[in-house]
């Protein structure tokens, strides 16, 4: 048996200090999905905080069937989005402001370091609008384009973190990025920003 | 293929071998799709980019373990006190945050909000309260006077502020009526439920107040409580106010043995720039006594009541013991600390 599921099964019989160990395990990922989410440091440390208190209240609900961390992203995905209906107030985004991780300042969005300084600097810029559009977007097609484009997950894990079909993930997730498209056409309009043109070589090679 | 089909496959991220080659052969003679496509990659490249892992603060799992460690440590309970219910809290005050701005324009003084938020019903009536409606009625109560306790309801998360004169104005009619039958009722209700016993006696409790401008709120915040932690101090009440992206607000209240005072009174001095200070003596023999009197009369209540609602009142009658026990512990060997802290 594995050392997660021993400390899953110590858990259970409410003892603490097993559950801190996976809360250790576990919680950079938690946080790091919290925080693509919320695009708060502050919001993203409740959030996870609150995931680790309903997933101690939960644990007989896992079956060990999906990974621990998958079944604990499905907890912060669910948080999310109802706490999120609750508030129903819109995120405010600012572009690439470094957040503060209590000792050291951390950017948004990393800039490629290879290449010339001015590229860098240019999908910087365009990395925060697209950043910014994501956080216009609904909390559905939000969490769908986080999990998929940006923590990589399959759609079938996509389906059961959202707890929806395969069928809706596709058409979710195809929505979400024609929306999101319009979003960034609109930001990059307001703020000047030139979106790129014409590369067919580099569309066919990625397409 | 026609354009169509190709926008299709573009925001397919699986497409079949056959439909890259054919789209490749569209994009090579469509300009439009080339363009489309250009800028679906170019998005793509930029969420792939902003998976740049940060790294979980410190100190976080012992924020959870010292959550799930209260007096009673069984997963089944559902109810928990104040100072464990952070995340809903805040979700609350981020909720009331236009309510909250309106009040502080309307008073000009921020310390005073604290007071009037009800969150600091210890520095006496509150003229006005700031009340956020919420699905998990057990989850407001404690920081709340108790005059605004009486709604548990669902479903409304319209934030109201309140005016409240008297109290007696203020319950409802049942609850009259229960507070006449007090005696009877409570003879029995302590056999079934075996309520804590409280005592009317004077009582007074020591409050310092601390309002400090921080550098790093996240960072102090984090320092305080860990210092709190190793100190033997506990914290019962926490409030975030989100004023805008950039400037947040958090209210803590401490229980401070009254050894710890003096050292704990230097580390928050420490913490930043002092912008107020200050520190009272309240009376609160007649709030407590009020507050008694409430929960004697949740209990005969309780008597009544069956299925849901003895549920809500069980959940109402744990939150006004919790503000008894608190309240009681804070006359007799704390002093309380309320310490503001803004970035």
């Amino acid at each position: 048996m594995d050392a997660v599921k021993q400390l899953i099964i110590k858990s259970l019989e409410n003892d603490l200090s097993a559950f801190e160990q996976l809360i250790n395990i576990y919680q950079n990922r938690v946080f790091n999905l919290g925080y693509q989410l919320t695009n708060s440091y502050a919001d993203a440390q409740d959030l996870t905080q609150e995931v680790f208190i309903k997933a101690y209240y939960s644990l007989k609900g896992f079956r060990n069937e999906a990974d621990f961390g998958t079944w604990l992203h499905k907890i912060t995905v669910n948080l999310w989005l109802n706490t999120k209906r609750k508030r129903g107030i819109a995120n405010v985004i600012s572009l690439n402001e470094p957040i503060s991780d209590g000792e050291n300042e951390v950017y948004r969005d990393l800039a490629a370091t290879d290449g010339d300084p001015e590229q860098s600097l240019e999908s910087k810029e365009f990395n925060g609008i697209v950043r910014k559009a994501l956080g216009e977007l609904s909390r559905e097609y939000q969490a769908v384009i986080v999990l998929r484009e940006i923590e990589g997950y399959s759609y079938e894990e996509v389906s059961l973190i959202m707890n929806c079909s395969l069928g809706t993930v596709k058409s979710r997730l195809n929505r979400a990025r024609q929306v999101l498209k319009q979003q960034v056409i609109k930001l990059a309009k307001e703020s000047g920003y030139v979106l790129p043109g014409i590369s067919e070589n580099r569309v066919i090679e990625e397409v | 293929m026609n354009c169509r089909k190709a926008k299709s496959i573009l925001m397919s991220d699986e497409p079949l071998l056959i439909e890259k080659r054919a789209l490749s052969e569209h994009l090579a003679v469509c300009s439009g799709c080339a363009v489309e496509a250009d800028r679906f990659s170019a998005i793509s490249k930029a969420l792939h980019e902003m998976n740049s892992p940060i790294k979980a603060p410190d100190g976080l799992a012992a924020q959870v373990i010292s959550r799930l460690r209260p007096e009673s440590a069984s997963p089944k309970e559902v109810y928990s006190p104040a100072p464990y219910r952070r995340f809903q809290w805040s979700q609350t005050w981020k909720r009331s945050l236009a309510a909250a701005a309106a009040v502080v324009l309307l008073m000009g003084g921020s310390m005073g909000i604290a007071t009037r938020l009800g969150v600091l019903n210890i520095f006496g009536s509150p003229a006005v309260v700031v009340k956020t409606s919420s699905p998990q009625p057990a989850a407001k109560i404690p920081v709340q006077s108790n005059k605004t306790q009486n709604t548990p309801q669902s479903g409304s998360e319209s934030v109201q502020v309140q005016k409240n004169d008297s109290q007696s104005n203020n319950l409802p009619e049942p609850e009259k009526a229960a507070n006449n039958n007090l005696t009877a009722q409570t003879t029995t209700q302590q056999i079934i439920t075996e309520p804590k016993v409280f005592l009317n006696v004077p009582r007074s409790i020591e409050c310092i107040l601390w309002k400090i401008k921080v550098a790093d709120i996240n960072n102090a915040t984090d320092k305080m409580l860990a210092w709190a932690r190793t100190g033997g101090i506990s914290y019962s009440v926490e409030n975030k106010i989100t004023l805008d992206d950039s400037r947040t607000i958090n209210i803590f209240r401490f229980g401070a043995p009254k050894a710890s005072v003096d050292k704990f009174s230097n580390f928050i001095s420490g913490l930043g720039g002092i912008l107020e200070q200050d520190r009272n003596t309240r009376n609160v023999t007649d709030e407590f006594a009020d507050k008694l009197e409430r929960y004697h009369s949740l209990l005969a209540q309780k008597e009544n009541s069956d299925g849901q609602q003895t549920k809500q009142l069980d959940a109402e009658i744990k939150a006004v013991e919790y503000e008894l026990t608190l309240m009681d512990k804070e006359a007799q060997d704390q002093v309380v600390f309320i310490v503001w802290l803004q970035n």
